[in-house]
This record gives structure tokens, sequence and C-alpha cells, in this order.
């Protein structure tokens, strides 16, 4: 009886968590993009990432490659002005990882050129979508933009790394439900 | 508490951790989903749980009648 009040109590209690985790599995659709900037990436397996591309589905791209950028701002300047800016990727969505910044004084308005990038090995291939967030003020000029990326390939090793781990705590959460010398 | 609740908070704050992390190496959920960091805590609500029920390993109740 007493346990049967403790499971009904224990289902009453985790009701709530479930149905908010299944309203948090919602991925956000549509491309977020203020400002009057324009931005293209090429990436050499033929994904293209620009100001209008959408967040869902996610934008493959390698995990190594050289690609090849371009961005302007619609303004114009007498004189050299300071401009930031800075791109982050968010995690649980009220945390930002920052992966890179810029910073200086110029009066150009638009630039481009190639950018090699190496992904380091521990980070997981194939995996959900990145979120990154990005900002570039260049005098009175902010523009902020969204993006979701993946990462070409299959799940590695730290994938099966972090499953044998689950079940391995997992195992740890039950056995902290073993009384503690037989009788209470 | 009949459990281990340190062991509970402990092995079910990393349970969720590795779960969070196994879903999104999967492509389950995305890095940004906020079960990243909600799937941990509900890892320590279950240790705390377990704790609290301490369903095994228990010869007898209270009143020496065998368990169900």
């Amino acid at each position: 009886m007493r346990h049967d009040r403790i499971r009904r109590r224990l289902r009453a209690s985790l009701l709530p968590f479930a149905a908010a985790g299944a309203l948090l599995l919602a991925v956000p659709a549509g491309a977020v993009v203020n400002g009057p900037c324009t931005g293209r990436v090429e990436f050499s397996n033929g994904s293209v990432l620009t100001a209008e591309q959408p967040l869902d589905p996610p934008t493959l791209i390698p995990p190594k490659d050289e690609v090849a950028w371009s961005g302007s701002i619609q303004a114009s300047f007498d004189e050299p002005v300071p401009y930031a800016g800075a791109v982050q990727a968010s995690v649980g969505g009220i945390m930002n990882l920052q992966i890179a910044a810029w910073q200086g004084k110029s009066d150009e308005t638009s630039a481009s050129g190639t950018y090699a990038y190496q992904v380091p090995a521990f980070v997981p291939r194939g995996t959900g979508a990145i979120l990154l967030t990005g900002q570039h003020a260049q005098g009175d000029v902010v523009c902020a933009g969204q993006v979701t990326l993946a990462l070409e390939g299959s799940p590695g090793p730290v994938a099966y790394v972090s499953a044998l781990g689950t079940a391995v705590f997992l195992a740890g959460t039950l056995a902290a439900g073993v009384a503690k010398g037989g009788r209470g | 508490m009949r459990g281990r609740p340190i062991l509970g908070v402990i092995s079910g704050f990393l349970f969720g951790l590795f779960a969070a992390s196994t879903a999104f190496s999967f492509g389950a959920i995305p890095l940004a989903s906020p079960l990243v960091w909600v799937l941990p805590l509900l890892g320590i609500a279950l240790g705390l749980v377990m704790a609290a029920w301490a369903p095994f390993g228990r010869a007898g109740d209270e009143d020496g009648s065998s368990p169900s």
C-alpha cells in the first residue's frame, strides 16, 4: 500500500517534467537576420551560407575546409570608424561559447577572401544542430544574425563513450536506491 | 533518507549530463536545446527520489514482512 502511494506521488511529480521535455524538443525554424548587412560563405561540399539561409534544416559543413567568404554593409563612411563583431555557439539556450571575435577601425564597407579551418578531432561529427549567433557593428550600423550548422560525418568514439557513460551513471543513480544497512 | 542521497545527486547529475551529450552526439537534440541543462537537473531529481524511496536491498519492511 505504501509503495503504491509512493508510486502515485512519483508519477504525479514527474508528469510536469515529461510535458516540459516534450515542449523543449521543438526546434525553431526560419532565418533571423537583423540590420543592413549581407554575407555569403561557400564550402567545398556545395553548401552555401547566406543571410537568407533557413535555420532548419541545419547546413552540413565539412570538418576541414577552405571557404570563400564575402560580406558587406549598406553604409558609407568618410573616414575610418571603429568596428567590432563576434560569433558564438549557443549551449542549452542559456550560455554562449565565443568562437571568433574581431575589431578594428576601417572605412571599408565590404570585404571578401578565403578562410581555412579545421574542427578539432575531439568535437563529435554527425551531431544535432549547432546554433551560431553573430553580430557586427561598424559606426552606427549594427547587424546580427543566426544560422544552424552540423558537422558532416557519423558519430564516432566520443558518441559511444558518451552512451557508455550514460549507462554507467544510470546504474549509479539506481544504486542510490539501495537501502543503507538493510532495514531502515 | 534510507538510500544514498550523495550518490544519487552525483550519479544523477552525471547521468543527465551524459544522456544530453549522447542525445546531441547522435543528432537527437540541437546543442542549443534547453534539454542540455534540463536533463542533468532531472537526473539529480531522479537520484534524490531513488535515495528517498530506496526500493532495493531491503531484507524486510519495518513490520518484518517480506518485500512485495
